[in-house]
């Protein structure tokens, strides 16, 4: 079947208006996410998962790509009307975005950051549509061994989400690989960790850890420490961005979003770095590079083309291969394997129609994005304004209720609250969740394909460097390794901090 | 307390979990057959060496915080002006342990719908909310409205209670 063959089918799909509802509804929700300062992208994305649940497979995934996306605009918002990123890729939209603001033309500041986004997340769109599938024909040769050796290099990715210390994302990842063996061991049906218990035997529940790890510990941070929305809300001001000077900065935001889609689609490297990075581009390139950090537009455009070039571009990895990009394609991977789907190159021998429909939609995504995004910009006072006293309490309640409705199992509520309370714990300790959850998502994949490898060598671990592909992947590895160990030694132990606003939480 | 003790303690904990699994975990918690054709294939050879790269961790984290100077003080929390260290902290951390536990336990008496109610309106008190009015009326909508939806639009067979049982 062609390109275009499997393009139409994916069209097809796409072309029911209850793809383009669950879409809107998910980019609104994301936006919203996003925007209150306290929620991410990540704790919207785990939210609304269960909530999907009762949606067929395509109005699911759908729904919950548009609050990612959604989610990493929304963030942009308070980013520059109160200086509170709404997620770590923000920060570098904040470093003109607020000055602008205090000028009066944070109207100007956010539509920038809008048209921006839209074109970044457009073109990483256009990439995840040309590349994915040509990265997927290649991966259709893999075999176990190829897979091992491809999820463990996967697994250094680890030290892109590991924030300041690769140690603690090490012991966090661990952690999170010795959790997923709980349960029957695949080969030997025998019990692993469950102690008796029938309700482990299964393993644990993905969304109850997923939930408990990500928008629990923000609800015991709060409880600890009950506290307003300090900052002062800037004006939108009268100005509002020009065509012109959108045209201007269209250079710097083509620029930004190749090097999202670069970087992102690169496991472990996320939306923060990239940001920066373009943002540090357009300061080196630009005539007005004394006024960046002092309210440049441009800056703005630069951050936000970074941050949102990476959204399509982490879904390569993830629907070519089946390793997540970062944490929030790491738990919408756990979505498609709900919804009956495994991410990865059959996928696209087996349900095509599903995948170029995911396309489609998130190629329309950057447009419904660019409407639902400047309704955002006007009601953001009103977002702001939900008190976090209210908020928090009934983000509990969703987690229960949407915790519950995965398996229809009170058990997994209470793994969810214990994950909670570890989650609580990494939070005050400084142990990053998001290496927890991808061991967590990962293991599983890791051990299966090489305890398979070995049944089909029959014991010989020759056949971990049977092939080019392996012996590529086992490079790949060691230099990020090599890499991984020579940045760890040259970085010191930080201050300890008792609260979570360094440590990464995607 | 410092960075250097935190870190150190950190490392011991970490360390001392890593042994906690080699010597009780793995041995008392996996049934491996005797018939594993290989080593590599036994069911607790994963775990086995998670442990082992576990403690190796926190091994090399004792050891990195040991090398620290000693006295430097841990940053102060992030707080924002006028928050000053709340006294309660640690008791309204606790409150809310405890009430997710009686959450849990309730679920089957009273049903998921006035246990979440009532779990919410708990946060309220804990946190003391601004708002507690509203807070009181979102305690009982939210999860109706969450009842209602799972219930009868997504096929969800929510819990019931045995007291209040609702349609």
């Amino acid at each position: 079947m062609s390109f275009l063959d499997q393009l139409s089918m994916g069209l097809a799909l796409v072309a029911q208006w209850e793809s383009l509802l669950f879409l809107a509804l998910g980019i609104a929700i994301g936006v919203i996410a996003g925007a209150i300062p306290g929620m991410s992208a990540t704790m919207a994305v785990a939210i609304a998962l269960p909530f999907t649940f009762s949606l067929d497979p395509i109005f699911g995934i759908l729904m919950l790509l548009g609050v990612y996306k959604g989610g990493i605009f929304g963030g942009s918002i308070p980013a520059i009307l109160i200086r509170t990123p709404g997620t770590p890729a923000s920060s570098a939209t904040s470093l003109d975005g607020y000055p602008m603001a205090e000028r009066g033309e944070a109207g100007k500041a956010l539509g920038m950051a809008l048209y921006a986004s839209c074109i970044a997340d457009f073109v990483s769109n256009l990439a995840l549509l040309f590349f994915a599938g040509w990265l997927a024909s290649f991966a259709l040769s893999f075999g176990p061994p190829e897979f091992f050796t491809l999820i463990l290099f996967s697994l250094t990715i680890i030290a892109g989400v590991s924030g300041d210390s690769m140690l603690k994302g090490m012991v966090s990842a661990i952690l999170g690989l010795l959790l997923a063996t709980v349960g029957l061991d695949l080969i030997y049906g025998t019990n692993r960790f469950t102690f008796g218990s029938s309700d482990l035997m299964g393993g644990l529940n993905f969304i109850a850890v997923l939930i408990g790890l990500f928008a629990l510990p923000e609800i015991f941070a709060f409880v600890r420490q009950p506290r307003a929305l300090a900052a002062k809300v800037q004006s939108l001001g009268a100005r509002s961005v020009t065509l012109a000077e959108v045209r201007r900065c269209l250079k710097t935001i083509f620029r930004g979003s190749l090097i999202g889609v670069v970087l992102g689609s690169i496991p472990g490297i996320g939306a923060a770095p990239s940001a920066f990075l373009s943002y540090a581009e357009a300061r080196r390139t630009s005539p007005k590079r004394e006024n960046f950090g002092k309210g440049e537009i441009e800056g703005v455009a630069a951050a936000e083309a970074g941050n949102n070039g990476v959204a399509g571009a982490t879904l390569i990895p993830l629907l070519a291969l089946g390793v997540p990009g970062d944490v929030i394609t790491a738990i919408i991977i756990g979505a498609f394997m709900i919804h009956g789907l495994q991410p990865g190159p059959m996928m696209f021998a087996t349900n095509a129609d599903i995948v170029y429909a995911l396309f489609v939609g998130l190629i329309l995504s950057s447009f419904l994005l660019f409407a639902i995004g400047g309704v955002a910009i006007r009601a953001f006072r009103y977002i702001a304004d939900v008190p976090k006293s209210l908020l928090l309490p009934g983000v509990l309640v969703l987690c229960v209720y949407g915790v519950y409705a995965v398996n229809n199992s009170v058990f997994d509520i209470a793994v969810m609250f214990a994950t909670g309370a570890l989650g609580y714990a990494m939070m005050l300790t400084r142990i990053p969740p998001a290496p927890f959850l991808i061991g967590f998502i990962l293991g599983p994949l890791l051990e299966n394909n090489f305890r398979q490898s070995l049944v089909m060598s029959g014991g010989s671990p020759e056949i971990f460097v049977r092939s080019p592909i392996t012996w590529f992947f086992w490079a790949l590895t060691a230099i990020s390794v090599a890499l991984i160990i020579k940045g760890a030694l040259n970085t010191p132990v930080p201050p300890v901090q008792r609260t979570q606003k360094t440590v990464q939480r995607g | 307390m410092s960075t250097r003790t935190h870190e150190l303690f950190l490392g011991l904990l970490v360390t001392g979990l890593a042994g906690l699994l080699l010597a009780i975990a793995i041995p008392y918690g996996i049934v491996s057959p005797k018939s594993a054709r290989s080593l590599f294939l036994a069911p607790t050879f994963w775990p086995t060496i998670l442990g082992w790269l576990l403690a190796l961790s926190g091994a090399v984290m004792v050891c990195r915080a040991w090398m620290l100077p000693d006295g430097e003080e841990a940053a102060a929390p992030e707080t924002g002006p006028g928050d000053g260290p709340d006294t309660d902290s640690t008791g309204h951390v606790a409150a809310f342990a405890l009430l997710l536990v009686v959450y849990f336990l309730a679920i089957p008496l009273l049903g998921m719908v006035w246990t979440s109610a009532l779990a919410f309106a708990a946060l309220i008190a804990i946190t003391r909310s601004p708002h507690p009015v509203l807070g009181l009326v979102c305690a009982f909508v939210l999860p109706l409205v969450l009842y209602g939806f799972f219930n009868h639009v997504a096929g969800v067979a929510i819990p019931q209670g045995q007291i209040v049982r609702l349609p």
